[in-house]
């Protein structure tokens, strides 16, 4: 919560769920594994991140920008008058023992937990709201709400993880957007002119043939690519540099970049991991700048 | 513009896709299949049209690889959400990962009328089943 101290390993006490830590614009909350986020947004001022398990949707974590703390018991008011108008007989209980967090359980047709916070520290107000298709799940409820906390200070690199994926970067770089699609997710990164991408490939049997040096001049064809071996999280390494493709006259321009590519083969998560740098001719970068974790995420649901 | 119809999840996951039972398999190798259907006959692609204007009598479909192990469940045996398990078991992949790939080849299949969709009625018709 906001004045809670940052997320240590601490793990939800059910060990029939197993939970999975997702960590996104600096707030930490385990969700059970086999719910996926099918919904992010990017922006610091808003957004919201939805979860959803094979058949309901599960979750929504929603954040705004907020200066000064909000009226809570109005919002749970208008929770009530909300669900009260979808269900007449709905019950209601007020959520307790959970910290900084308030909140209310509507029970009824629709059973949710709805709760609210105001994370001084970052200035934001949090609202959670967790669906109980097959009944309210206590236990799931207290796991995913006393999870919840803040990492990354005003400084320093930012921590990341969800999609399967987890890395830190620096602080300077803003997260553009994420492409999560089936076996292929990308993360994008962006800071002035410079550009940061991190890949992961999975369902490697169907069309990896082990050749990493082919897997970086398929993407491309035509640049000139000088290759280097190097080391990433104690794996060999193939760090491919070229020019960025782009029209001649851009480049006569000055707006050419140079692109630096470290393609990696991960067996533990059975993945290959691709780290883009897209950075400005003179800024020399000597290594790369995203540290990924890839080994910690191979287990699957 | 086509009217989507209203599956709910639960209907999808529980039905069971069924190959057409009118449709051919055609090995390529061990793994990859051609999908031969028959066209339906109708006044133009019959004689006297065919003595002139030379007319396909069946459709054929190459799947690849992925496409022929989903193709093979597809037995009226195994549900949509058994077959999403098993294509991310044998993958390595998160069941909502295999959901995107095997909804989307079905849809192709049962657009195609390769694959029916045993169990899956929409809300539609369900309504109008309603006394």
């Amino acid at each position: 919560m906001a004045d809670s101290p940052k997320h240590s390993d601490r793990r939800p006490n059910d060990s029939r769920i197993i939970y999975e830590p997702v960590v996104w614009l600096g707030m930490r909350v385990d969700v059970p594994a086999d719910w996926a986020m099918v919904r992010h947004s990017t922006k610091l001022a808003g957004g919201r991140l939805v979860w959803m398990d094979r058949r309901h949707q599960r979750m929504q974590l929603s954040w705004r920008a907020c200066p000064s703390q909000p009226d809570a018991d109005q919002a749970l008011a208008d929770y009530r008058g909300m669900d009260l108008s979808r269900d007449e007989q709905a019950r209601f209980e007020a959520l307790e023992g959970y910290g900084n967090w308030r909140g209310l359980r509507t029970l009824g047709e629709r059973n949710l937990t709805r709760a609210t916070s105001y994370l001084a520290a970052t200035g934001r107000w949090v609202e959670m709201v967790m669906e109980w298709p097959d009944g309210w799940d206590a236990t799931t409820e207290r796991a995913v709400l006393e999870s919840f906390a803040l990492e990354n200070g005003d400084a320093g690199p930012r921590h990341w993880r969800a999609f399967g994926m987890e890395m830190t970067v620096g602080a300077e770089w803003e997260l553009l957007r994420v492409d999560a699609r089936p076996a292929d997710v990308s993360w994008m990164f962006s800071q002035h002119r410079r550009e940061l991408i991190v890949r992961k490939m999975g369902m490697l049997d169907t069309w990896y043939d082990r050749n990493t040096r082919r897997f970086v001049r398929r993407q491309l064809p035509e640049s000139v690519i000088d290759f280097k071996p190097a080391v990433m999280r104690g794996h060999e390494a193939l760090l491919g540099e070229s020019d960025e493709p782009m029209a001649r006259i851009k480049r006569w321009m000055g707006q050419g970049r140079i692109r630096q590519d470290w393609v990696w083969h991960c067996e533990s998560s059975d993945a290959l991991w691709q780290v883009t740098v897209l950075h400005p001719r003179g800024g020399v970068i000597e290594a790369c700048e995203a540290r990924v974790d890839c080994c910690g995420l191979g287990k699957r649901e | 513009m086509k009217r989507r119809q209203g599956f709910s999840v639960d209907q999808f996951l529980d039905a069971m896709p069924t190959a057409n039972a009118a449709i051919r398999e055609q090995a390529v190798g061990d793994d990859r299949v051609v999908l031969v259907a028959p066209l339906k006959k109708r006044w133009f692609n019959g004689p006297p049209v065919t003595w002139f204007v030379p007319m396909k009598r069946e459709r054929r479909v190459g799947l690849d690889a992925l496409g022929t192990e989903v193709w093979r469940l597809c037995d009226g045996r195994h549900t949509t959400e058994q077959i999403m398990d098993l294509f991310a078991q044998r993958h390595r992949i998160h069941f909502h990962e295999a959901r995107v790939c095997v909804s989307q080849f079905l849809r192709m299949l049962t657009e195609r009328g390769m694959v029916a969709m045993v169990g899956l009625h929409s809300r539609e018709s369900q309504t109008d089943r309603t006394p």
